[in-house]
């Protein structure tokens, strides 16, 4: 199951893109309580945004975004059919990508 | 009609090369900029952030951020601006030993708006600063965060 | 005596300031009256009418329903930023596996479908007294219990699985009404119920708390920055994705939290005494509509 789902509403004429990512986001300082020891980093570094294979937003991260993490952009526009696709990749070299079609 | 079709190549060439500068900007952008994610002071961060370009306190940004958070751990945030040129839009909490939480490279096609969940280590001011050509606007607003021990 | 306890079933807060106020020897002489005198003078539907009129009298402004969204019901502040969390909550992943859990066939080809044949929607009527074992079957013990009839080895109750089934179920049964039975056939179920009853009103741990101290006579006021829920509708919105555990959980975890916040010992997730627990809490709860799986603080 991919780690990405993606939700788009049509609101005024643009489309709201809302994107939910299942993700630890641990910032290294946490420790396990049962093995009391650090809990190495590992959070998003980038997540993208593409609407129809153009890049529309770029998000640099550290860990100070929530475990589980969500955003929402809102595109001038967006019509039934246009694909996005959200793409992240976190400290360890882990990706992910999901295409949503907007209806 | 010849000067129409060439009117129209000639708008389409310079869009082009401004989509192609603006892709090559976002894409220098997408190299993770560890730097801006160091632990480190508010201040540093901050003139990171500003790239020598001036700050200027608005009402035309809006942050929408609870007052209380209901637990550090997860705090909504959603940034809106009636300002036109926004290049980039950046959040950034005061009190957290990363202040930087989140930078974002917004294209035209998006509007200036950004909805993310922060982690606060404390009660703290958060800022959003919002990146024009020229100037780098800012607005703050305080959360408090208490000490969750019961709830639910 | 009599006139006392009819008294304190009716007013639990007069009877809780009255068991701090008796000498300990007193105390469990008076305790072990009164739970003896329990079953003879207040029916299970007696309990339910004086622990609503309670919330009635505290929130006037609150309907039934309400209770469902436990302490956002009452506080304004925090429900902002739980609505901005419920736009697209981080519990949706656990929906969609235990979906897939639930429809994935057993080894010997049956489905839980075959346990619960009227399928998934059926979370808000659990706890049921089961007549053949003689003990409150929680939904989670129903699932566990179906997987051994299916000759399948039982899941660990506090996360992964369990709880993703948990959370289906509860998602499929959004906004169907409590509605726990006591079957008046079997007086094993009445004491079930008297047993968690006596639980929850229980004084427990070195701080010297009942469930009741802060969810009856305290709700809606504040421990230190927290506003204490009420206890109507606590069983309502299960499993939990709680931000202080980061990641989902059931409601014996809530239970078992509880009691080490007041210093006392935690039971077992399923365990007898939970189980009787959810048993009398979710009776209490009849018509709260099922608002599972949730995020709380």
């Amino acid at each position: 199951m991919s780690s990405i789902k993606i939700r788009t509403k049509r609101l005024d004429g643009n489309t709201q893109i809302r994107t939910l990512i299942s993700h630890p986001m641990e910032h290294g300082r946490n420790k396990d309580k049962t093995t009391n020891k650090l809990i190495p980093a590992h959070y998003i570094q980038v997540l993208t945004v593409t609407h129809n294979g153009k890049p529309i937003a770029i998000c640099n991260m550290g860990a100070g975004i929530s475990k589980d993490p969500y955003f929402a952009f809102l595109l001038k526009g967006g019509s039934p059919g246009d694909q996005i696709t959200i793409d992240w990749v976190d400290n360890l070299g882990n990706k992910d990508s999901e295409k949503h079609t907007i209806t | 009609m010849k000067a129409s079709r060439r009117k129209f190549l000639i708008t389409t060439i310079a869009f082009s090369a401004a989509g192609i500068a603006l892709f090559k900007s976002s894409l220098a952008n997408a190299e993770w900029l560890s730097a801006d994610f160091e632990p480190g002071s508010f201040d540093a961060t901050m003139k990171q952030l500003l790239k020598g370009k001036p700050i200027v306190e608005t009402d035309k940004i809006d942050l929408n951020i609870p007052e209380i958070a209901e637990n550090g751990a997860l705090v909504p945030i959603t940034v809106t601006s009636s300002l036109k040129d926004i290049k980039n839009l950046a959040i950034v909490v005061e009190q957290n030993p990363i202040p930087l939480a989140i930078e974002a490279v917004l294209m035209p096609e998006l509007e200036p708006f950004l909805s993310a969940r922060l982690k606060l280590a404390s009660t703290s001011f958060v800022f959003a600063i919002a990146e024009t050509e020229k100037v780098c606007y800012s607005v703050k607003k305080k959360v408090k965060v208490t000490i969750g021990g019961c709830g639910g | 005596m009599l006139i006392t306890v009819f008294q304190m079933l009716t007013y639990p807060k007069k009877l809780a300031r009255l068991i701090i106020s008796i000498p300990l020897l007193g105390k469990l002489s008076f305790i072990i009256s009164f739970l003896i005198a329990l079953p003879l003078y207040a029916a299970p539907e007696q309990d339910q009418a004086a622990f609503r009129k309670h919330y009635q009298e505290r929130f006037p402004q609150l309907k039934l329903t309400d209770y469902a969204n436990g302490v956002y019901a009452i506080d304004s502040i925090a429900k902002q930023s739980w609505l901005a969390i419920e736009e697209f909550p981080p519990y949706e992943t656990a929906i969609d596996q235990g979906k897939k859990l639930f429809m994935t066939a057993f080894t010997n080809g049956k489905h839980y479908a075959d346990c619960f044949p009227k399928g998934s929607a059926v979370a808000n009527e659990y706890p049921k007294w089961g007549k053949i074992q003689g003990e409150v079957i929680t939904l989670a013990k129903a699932i566990n219990d179906c997987r051994v009839s299916q000759h399948e080895p039982t899941l660990p109750y506090e996360k992964g699985e369990m709880i993703s089934l948990l959370a289906y179920l509860a998602f499929t049964s959004r906004d169907k009404p409590i509605g726990i039975a006591i079957p008046k056939d079997d007086p094993r179920a009445l004491a079930a119920y008297e047993q968690g009853k006596a639980f929850y009103y229980q004084r427990h741990g070195q701080l010297n708390f009942s469930c009741a101290t802060c969810h009856v006579q305290n709700a809606g006021k504040k421990l230190r920055s927290e506003i204490l829920s009420a206890s109507l509708g606590h069983t309502s919105n299960w499993p939990t994705y709680r931000l202080k555990w980061g990641e989902m959980g059931g409601l014996h975890r809530r239970f078992s939290e509880c009691l080490t916040q007041t210093k006392a010992e935690p039971f077992a997730e399923q365990s007898v005494e939970f189980r009787n627990l959810e048993y009398f809490l979710s009776y209490m709860g009849n018509g709260v509509p099922i608002s599972g799986p949730s995020t709380r603080k």
